[in-house]
């Protein structure tokens, strides 16, 4: 059997082993964390971006419409504005779609906040003015690969006939859309 | 008189030497302890160092909520089940070739004869019996402090002393007689 003392060196010499021990598991494991955390940063950092601009680009398809920083980029190539009586005037001038687009964005609430998703879709190809009640201006605005929002102005409402919707305007607004329009009350 | 809580606190201090008194104080008894589960001298020592080494590497693992003796005696008692375990799952069982040293650390934890004397009619008991008395008669300990370390109640502890000391009167003849 030990003495104290003998039994005492050896307790400190197990508790400086047992740190030792204890450190060196731990400078491995910094070890093993950095490069991890590093791989792990390189790669988010690529992936990352390349993961937004591909919601970027799916909201883009879904708003019908890019936005920028600065306002919006316009996808659309023609406009057709008709009345209930049938005759039609066309906006071709990217310029003027532009404007008209500008026009509806700032009112319709629809765009670009992902409210559509409430609404039910309808079908692109039925007829403008189904609905024997509306009686205002159809506006509708087609893109190059053929899809296209229409909308009735009908007094101070707007209608926005793909996503069903009611968007009642201000006595200003409506006669700024008109004024953006062309068309006289 | 602490058990060795105070020594601990001033050793955490940074005062190294009292890692020195609660060696003083507590080792041998801790061995003495930690023996009457493993029966084998030598590894009960090992075993207490490690206990001891574990008070260095693990500062902050006491709480100061019980007394360091109960500590140290809670954590030899875990690690010598653990021990045990290792042992029996091994099956090897290096039997009492140490019994100079049993006898030389009895001597030197158990000064008085009669203790002595008590300690020897103990390991006739169960051992759940034997150890309660060791703790509260050879140790000094109290009730909720040994119920701590066997990991009882201390109801159940008070059960296992009463029925401890009757087998040890009958066990310790005229000795017993006197023992309370």
């Amino acid at each position: 059997m030990r003495n104290l003392e003998q039994c005492k060196a050896e307790v400190l010499r197990r508790s400086e082993n047992r740190i030792k021990e204890r450190r060196k598991k731990r400078r491995q494991v910094v070890a093993w964390c950095v490069p991890l955390v590093l791989c792990m940063t390189v790669f988010l950092g690529i992936m990352l971006p390349s993961m937004g601009e591909k919601a970027k680009s799916a909201e883009w398809d879904y708003l019908d419409g890019a936005m920028t920083e600065n306002g919006y980029v316009c996808d659309y190539q023609e406009v057709v504005i008709q009345d209930s009586g049938g005759s039609s005037r066309n906006v071709t001038s990217p310029e003027e779609v532009a404007e008209l687009y500008e026009a509806i964005y700032a009112l319709d609430p629809s765009i670009g906040t992902g409210q559509r998703e409430t609404v039910g879709t309808v079908d692109p190809e039925a007829p403008i003015y189904g609905n024997e009640e509306r009686t205002g201006r159809a506006i509708t605005f087609f893109r190059t690969d053929g899809g296209s929002i229409s909308y009735i102005l009908e007094g101070n409402v707007l209608y926005n006939l793909t996503w069903n919707l009611e968007i009642p305007l201000t006595q200003e607004q409506a006669a700024e859309l008109r004024a953006a329009l062309g068309i006289e009350e | 008189m602490d058990n060795g809580a105070s020594s601990y606190r001033r050793f955490l201090d940074g005062e190294e030497s009292a890692f020195d008194e609660i060696m003083k104080e507590l080792f041998y008894g801790l061995v003495f302890f930690i023996d009457r589960y493993v029966q084998d001298t030598q590894a009960a020592e090992d075993i207490a160092i490690d206990a001891f080494a574990d008070l260095i590497v693990h500062r902050h693992k006491y709480n100061f909520k019980v007394t360091l003796k109960t500590y140290l005696y809670m954590v030899g008692r875990s690690r010598a089940l653990d021990y045990l375990k290792r042992r029996k799952e091994t099956e090897v069982l290096s039997l009492a070739e140490n019994i100079e040293d049993a006898k030389s650390l009895e001597e030197m934890v158990l000064a008085d004869e009669r203790k002595r004397a008590i300690n020897l009619a103990l390991q006739k008991l169960p051992e759940d019996m034997g150890l309660a008395v060791h703790l509260i008669y050879l140790e000094g300990m109290t009730y909720k402090d040994a119920a701590r370390i066997m990991k009882k109640s201390p109801k159940q502890v008070d059960n296992l002393l009463y029925r401890g000391k009757k087998e040890l009167r009958i066990l310790l003849g005229e000795d017993g007689e006197g023992f309370q």
